[in-house]
């Protein structure tokens, strides 16, 4: 039964209430409110078992702590991410200028097995072409063309 | 004629506050290890202070004593945990007589979640809980012994309730 006077309790008056404080309509209340009567037994029983179990010793996985190697590892991985961070720059700069990218040679084993052969047609590709440089001028390219009869060669005076 | 209260011994004090006070620093202090080292401290700040003068009540000074060691304690503590490895705790976790093993286990799983709740109360709400319902003092002396107003000890309080009982499943 409710009194109608008074809406039910706050949980901070049962709790004053609990406490001994609170004032006389509300103890009139919990008196006669079923509702506010048993939520006042459930407050005063949660708060009898919460301190009884803190009486207790604490349970054990609440009082695990960090591993001692854990420090260690953070320190080692910061080391690491630093060294990374140095020298990382240094192993992916292009060379320096006139210089030529370090290339390992071929195992002696891969040329037997004629697995370098691309390589040699690019090194002869390579040699061809630095000899077309160093030749004269084409005649193709020339004004007169390579129909230039003064050429002595052609007959020419 | 007022009656002179014959002074207790140094280990009357010990004897009877011993208990108390390590279950105190253990409640306020995570690392079992640090609770009685404060602890220790505590008694020996009784054990000067019963050589130097008599305060009013014992238990009470022994317990104002203890929770400022405790504060103090933590916060000068944090470099403290990187020294300090994992290591397994003496605590038993074994069934109490007469409980099945799914007793066991709820009741475990019950501790593990009022002691986790409990530590995530903050500092104050903590201290006034513990005094308040551990120890079983009014609010009028938590508020004395922790030099708060009476009314700021029963809002910490009431907050403390509130929080605990969340974090459990009750009200609200």
């Amino acid at each position: 039964m409710t009194d109608a006077t008074i809406a039910c309790l706050s949980e901070r008056m049962l709790l004053a209430l609990a406490e001994g404080d609170g004032d006389r309509e509300a103890q009139a209340h919990l008196r006669g409110c079923v509702l506010c009567a048993g939520r006042f037994r459930r407050l005063s029983g949660d708060i009898a078992r919460i301190a009884r179990v803190l009486r207790e010793p604490p349970p054990r996985p609440l009082s695990h702590r960090a591993p001692r190697w854990l420090p260690a590892v953070a320190a080692v991985a910061t080391a690491a991410a630093l060294l990374g961070t140095l020298l990382l720059p240094r192993y992916g700069a292009p060379p320096a200028a006139g210089g030529r990218p370090a290339t390992d040679p071929l195992p002696a084993e891969v040329l037997a097995r004629g697995e370098a052969e691309p390589v040699a047609l690019r090194r002869a590709d390579n040699d061809l072409l630095a000899a077309a440089l160093e030749e004269p001028f084409p005649c193709e390219w020339s004004e007169g063309g390579c129909d230039d009869d003064t050429d002595p060669a052609f007959g020419g005076e | 004629m007022r009656v002179v209260q014959p002074q207790p011994s140094y280990e009357e004090l010990h004897r009877g506050q011993a208990a108390r006070i390590r279950r105190l620093c253990r409640l306020l202090l995570v690392d079992p290890d640090e609770a009685e080292e404060v602890a220790q401290d505590v008694f020996v700040k009784l054990f000067r202070a019963r050589q130097g003068g008599a305060p009013a009540a014992w238990d009470r000074w022994v317990t104002r004593v203890a929770v400022n060691a405790c504060r103090d304690r933590r916060r000068s503590r944090w470099w403290r945990w990187w020294g300090r490895g994992w290591r397994a705790l003496d605590e038993e976790d074994l069934a109490a007589a007469g409980q099945t093993p799914e007793e066991a286990v709820v009741a475990l799983e019950e501790r593990r979640r009022i002691w986790t709740a409990f530590r995530k109360l903050p500092r104050r709400q903590r201290e006034v809980f513990l005094l308040r319902h551990v120890e079983g003092w009014s609010t009028a002396e938590v508020a004395e012994t922790l030099g708060v107003a009476e009314g700021s000890a029963k809002r910490h309080l009431f907050r403390a309730v509130r929080q605990l009982r969340r974090e459990l499943g009750g009200e609200p």
